[in-house]
């Protein structure tokens, strides 16, 4: 049974299917990622190491930017990244 | 293949229902006696509640009322309403559809209105039974999607199941059709690249724009606590989750509600009013919204729900995609496909996406929906303003 969903080829997040545990196992294409935090139950895992400034892709399309450098199996979320569409949004 | 109700107009219909179709509240519960007995037989309630002129309440009517869905319509007048009547019946009547109009003043009230109407809708009924069904093309079908009740679940199966059964049967030439653009706001820039032409693009994000001024104005912020606590962490993931259900094709249009798509492909249905908010919200509830997907002529509505919507619609059916497993378990004779398997890691997106498009044909075949056979026919129609579209909005 898959323990996250990749919603696109492209992304570097997946979405947890279940609350799951920090040093769980999860598979993406092949590869195994150690989880380095709890993930919970919808909220979003690295696929891959992502360098500050690089964006976070889900959907295929950027929903973000990464604030400081993520490793894989981490935990993604505000701590992490930020909105670009608010800073573009509020700047106005 | 389908199998469709030929109208005069050439379009086809996957239902032959009869409307009694009432021109404001006080003619409601008199249309709804006549109705009731035949619930079961394909007869259905719509009406405008209001009784001050609106031109989107008479378009909106004048839309369901030659719905290729729809065979006959009875129309229910108290007879000193403002709603154009004898237009509304001269435009069903143009359309080859059988009509007429009782008006409760002029007809020595309630009970005889009732009887009269009953007697007119038992013919009906008869002759409805005659009309011939012929083979109907995907091309001659069009499809309109809507979310409601969402959880965290929706923009992860569901959503992404209607997007990508969107993708498969646009490819068969069917007419899609999106909407909701007050959840788009962040993914407007993703979406205006989908655009068949520049024009379009351009329109698309001017259309989101709106959308976002009205709700500010509103007092409405779309992104909240409970969003963040559920895994979303900003505003274009959040919009993302709804916008998937639109899938990965080109976007052909923009329409508002009772314009109908001039040619096959992929449209916005922009659904917030244009000038400053005059009525209150741009949809009361979710039954408004596919109030005016089906008035844009859609025949079916993808309705994607995580905590377990249970409507269905008058005139066109729904198919309600659940998004969540436990949801499913719960509300399983009010659901029609499970997406929810696909947390479970039972099943994947292509997995349901093709369940679906197997489900839609039987639809489209005559199988009635889950909504359809516990016989929900909500309805909701309100005040609202439209200005004309902008040029690009259309294809050439």
């Amino acid at each position: 049974m898959n323990k996250v969903i990749c919603l696109h080829t492209s992304d570097n997040v997946g979405v947890a299917l279940s609350n799951l545990k920090k040093g769980d196992i999860i598979s993406h294409n092949s590869l195994r990622i150690k989880l380095l935090d709890n993930i919970d139950f919808g909220h979003k895992v690295a696929l891959m190491p992502i360098e500050k400034e690089k964006k976070i892709i889900k959907y295929g399309v950027s929903i973000g930017i990464v604030t400081q450098h993520i490793l894989a199996g981490s935990h993604v979320h505000t701590q992490n990244m930020e909105s670009l569409y608010m800073k573009q949004f509020t700047k106005k | 293949m389908l199998k469709g109700y030929l109208r005069q107009d050439g379009k086809k219909g996957i239902r032959n229902y009869i409307l009694v179709a009432y021109t404001v509240e006080c003619a409601h519960h008199v249309a709804r006696e006549i109705q009731y007995p035949y619930r079961e037989k394909g007869v259905h309630v719509i009406g405008f509640h209001g009784c001050a002129p609106n031109t989107y309440a008479n378009n909106m009517m004048e839309a369901l009322c030659t719905h290729s869905n729809v065979g006959a319509v009875l129309i229910m007048s108290l007879g000193c309403e403002n709603l154009n009547k004898e237009n509304l019946r001269e435009v069903i009547k143009a359309s080859g559809r059988s009509v007429k109009t009782i008006t409760i003043q002029e007809s020595k009230g309630s009970k005889l209105s009732i009887e009269e109407g009953k007697n007119w809708i038992e013919k009906q009924i008869s002759i409805l039974k005659e009309t011939p069904q012929v083979p109907m093309a995907f091309n001659e079908l069009s499809i309109g999607t809507i979310c409601g009740g969402s959880d965290a679940t929706s923009g992860i199966t569901a959503n992404p199941v209607i997007g990508k059964t969107f993708d498969n049967l646009l490819k068969k030439g069917i007419t899609a059709i999106f909407e909701e653009t007050g959840e788009l706001i962040g993914c407007e820039h993703i979406m205006a690249e989908r655009a068949e032409t520049s024009e379009l693009s351009e329109q698309l994000i001017k259309t989101v724009d709106k959308a976002k001024i009205y709700y500010q104005n509103m007092g409405f912020g779309s992104f909240s606590d409970g969003n963040a606590k559920g895994g979303l962490t900003t505003i274009e993931e959040k919009s993302m989750g709804a916008y998937s259900k639109s899938g990965n094709s080109k976007i052909n249009g923009i329409i508002k509600p009772t314009i109908q798509p001039p040619k096959n492909g992929l449209y916005l249905l922009d659904v917030v009013p244009d000038g400053s908010p005059m009525f209150g919200w741009p949809n009361a509830n979710d039954n408004a919204e596919i109030a005016e997907l089906i008035a844009c002529g859609a025949h079916i509505i993808l309705f994607s729900t995580g905590r377990g919507s249970v409507v269905g619609s008058a005139v066109s059916p729904v198919i309600k995609i659940c998004a969540n497993p436990q949801t499913f378990k719960n509300l399983e004779d009010d659901m029609d496909i499970n997406a929810g398997s696909i947390i479970e890691g039972k099943e994947t997106i292509d997995e349901i996406a093709k369940l679906l498009e197997e489900y839609i044909v039987k639809i489209g075949n005559g199988n009635l929906t889950k909504s359809e056979a516990l016989w929900h026919q909500e309805f909701q129609l309100a005040y609202k303003k439209f200005g004309n579209l902008e040029p690009g909005c259309l294809p050439s």
